[in-house]
């Protein structure tokens, strides 16, 4: 186990401003993309739009149940900041949005990223995105396994949906037979992970990543994606081939920590939604061709909405999904033979209230655990947001295991400009 | 495509020996009349954009303001149009983008939403379609259009609307499961455009009222409403919708109105 000294190491080592830059991982290629991007957005400051937007939130997190590691804390505040700046002229377009979050317990939590940093433009017919991107695959609610081209940004939510900015190349072509898009992929971001003094900790060393790839975390990934649209139905084809997002985590006693490992993998992915009278249904199916196991990921189910509920203007929207992860590796996936049913009540007002519930259960299991978001506008710029999570029932072997005493309550206030 | 239906259905009642075009469907006839000859003037723009603004109010008098960009791709003869509309305010919901590929008639239209805080492009359920588009008084039905092969048509009379004298239409969608089961209509006999309409729901309820104004003529033939008013007739709560100046042949292409370009539509 790592040391639990070294809270006091960082109580020493200055503001959390300093431990923040300290912790940006902007090496030199991310500099240079940067530097590329903005001096394409100097090329376009004559356009015809502009615009400075983004949030800043603060937030604090109450975990009730006492810790299961030493150095926790019953709670932790933070703050984030995430400008965003596009302007367009034409077919040229240029974004620039970095992100940065400060802790106050854990030094992992606390990092900086560049969600995007990229000139989009049309040229030999193609559509290109240039620098660093979001895309985002997939089509059901609970779970995403074909989506592989950004990281995600762990430390943010465990929820997986925030990404980590993905260095790229982008070509895309709209044809009579479908959406064709390339991505060639340099640069290899590492999973974000809480160190030993966060809460929603695994004991894993994410610090020592193994690489399958000789050239590490700078292989070049290649994803591939072929979308089209039948009547009322979507199907995309996914093709990756690449250093994976997802770690596998192998325990190591001699460590006291499992060992994290980037395999190169190969993924083929189906993702599928079509709209059935009132129903809409999802599927979303990999196969992964990793050095130790060949295995299927997927998700399927349906979603059916209730529009003007009780003669209001609410909306009630019910989801059910069947979630299957074949890998052997119990500690990387929550995902293995599981069924998650959710409502999302949205109550159509000024405010934009929503309430959200999902629960995912183990089909094997004895291992539950759901989450409730709320939010609210306040004014025009304002917005609260309540969360709480829970584990009521966990397995060992399951990631949440090590999670069964950080059900918590989350509140963020954020400011929009 | 509804062209080929009805003239099936004509031929048959033909063969059948039904009076087609005799007595009652004469109001049928002219009430289809003024609005083909709607779809026929407004031919040929190929692209439109305009900016809106929203006021939204609740029934106790509460207000709130949408800022959202509007475009539009005018489908080829016989086609459904392409619709974009995107969210620039309240930040926290910019980025929201709605888009319609209409299909004419009764076969159901494609609609997907795309949600920032999501990250996904989501197909809208396609039949019942009358709920509430972020929190304004137009369903997504509202705004997936109205051409003239989505209704049949009455011709009621003449009637005098805000000091004019103008006629009165009763329109019936042709798709079973709009959300409305009929809408009186009150159309200007120059631009044959609808200057006012009640909608009715399935169980015959007034519903919506929709009012517009300021119409400008662009090109020298397409009129387009500078302000547009949803009230819900039960509760009171109304949407407020004011337009820019409209700009077309703006080059917008088919790529523009692909699900795939949903994301990073944000400000």
């Amino acid at each position: 186990m790592r040391c639990p000294g070294l809270g006091a190491e960082r109580a020493g080592g200055g503001t959390p401003l300093a431990a923040a830059m300290n912790q940006a991982r902007l090496d030199t290629r991310y500099a240079r993309a940067l530097r590329l991007a903005l001096l394409a957005g100097l090329a376009v400051t004559q356009a015809a739009f502009a615009d400075w937007g983004g949030w800043i939130v603060l937030e604090g997190r109450w975990f009730p149940d006492k810790p299961l590691y030493p150095p926790q804390s019953a709670g932790d505040a933070s703050i984030a900041l995430r400008p965003e700046y596009r302007t367009q002229a034409g077919d040229l377009s240029f974004a620039l949005v970095p992100f940065l979050r400060v802790d106050s317990e854990d030094r992992e939590r606390t990092h900086a990223d560049l969600r995007e940093a990229n000139v989009r433009f049309d040229a030999w017919g193609l559509s290109w995105l240039v620098g660093v991107g979001q895309e985002s695959w997939g089509v059901a609610e609970s779970y995403h396994p074909v989506d592989i081209v950004n990281q995600t940004d762990f430390v943010e939510d465990i929820a997986t949906d925030e990404k980590l900015g993905q260095p790229m190349i982008q070509a895309k072509r709209l044809t009579d037979w479908g959406t064709v898009q390339l991505l060639v992929l340099p640069g290899f971001r590492e999973r974000t992970f809480p160190s030993e003094h966060g809460r929603l900790y695994l004991p894993i060393d994410f610090e020592h990543p193994i690489y399958q790839s000789p050239q590490n975390e700078r292989h070049v990934d290649l994803a591939l994606r072929w979308a089209k649209t039948f009547g009322t139905w979507d199907l995309g084809l996914s093709y990756f081939w690449g250093t994976r997002r997802d770690p596998r985590l192998e325990p190591d006693p001699a460590k006291g920590l499992a060992s994290v490992y980037y395999d190169l993998i190969h993924q083929v992915g189906l993702d599928l939604q079509g709209a059935v009278g009132n129903w809409t249904f999802k599927l979303e199916y990999t196969y992964r061709d990793t050095p130790v196991q060949r295995y299927s990921a997927a998700v399927g189910g349906a979603e059916y909405t209730l529009y003007g509920v009780a003669d209001t203007a609410a909306d009630l929207s019910l989801y059910a999904e069947y979630t299957y992860d074949g890998t052997d590796n119990t500690l990387a996936t929550l995902y293995q033979n599981d069924v998650f049913v959710g409502a999302r009540f949205a109550f159509n007002d000024l405010q934009s209230t929503e309430v959200q519930l999902g629960v995912l259960s183990d089909l094997e299991q004895d291992s539950l655990l759901w989450r409730l978001d709320g939010s609210r506008r306040l004014g025009e710029n304002w917005k609260l947001r309540l969360t709480l999570q829970g584990f009521p029932r966990t397995a060992p072997g399951e990631p949440a295991y090590y999670w069964r005493t950080d059900g918590y309550a989350r509140l963020e206030l954020l400011r929009y400009f | 495509m509804r062209r080929s239906v009805k003239l099936t259905i004509g031929l048959l009642a033909l063969a059948l020996g039904w009076p087609v075009g005799a007595g009652a469907d004469r109001n049928a006839d002219r009430g289809a009349e003024i609005f083909s000859a709607r779809d026929r003037l407004d031919e040929g723009f190929g692209d439109q954009r305009v900016s809106m603004q929203m006021t939204l109010r609740s029934a106790n008098g509460r207000t709130a303001e949408r800022r959202t960009r509007m475009q539009l791709l005018e489908g080829p003869p016989g086609q459904g149009d392409k619709t974009l509309v995107v969210f620039d305010a309240p930040p926290d919901i910019a980025g929201t983008a709605l888009l319609t590929h209409e299909a004419l008639g009764v076969a159901d239209d494609s609609q997907w939403l795309y949600l920032p805080a999501y990250k996904r492009v989501k197909r809208i359920a396609a039949r019942d379609r009358s709920g509430s588009f972020a929190g304004t008084e137009f369903s997504y039905e509202d705004l997936a259009g109205d051409k003239f092969e989505d209704f049949t048509y009455r011709f009621v009379g003449e009637a005098n609307l805000r000091g004019r004298q103008v006629y009165r239409v009763d329109r019936m969608p042709i798709d079973p499961n709009s959300e409305y089961s009929r809408q009186e209509t009150w159309v200007d006999p120059d631009t044959r455009q609808i200057l006012q309409a009640y909608l009715y729901d399935k169980k015959g309820r007034h519903l919506k009222t929709l009012e517009t104004g300021d119409w400008v003529r662009y090109h020298g033939k397409y009129w387009r409403p500078r302000t547009l008013a949803m009230t819900h007739v039960p509760s009171g709560r109304a949407t407020l919708l004011k337009t820019s100046e409209y700009e077309f042949g703006v080059g917008l292409k088919e790529k523009d109105f692909s699900p795939d370009a949903l994301s990073g539509l944000g400000r």
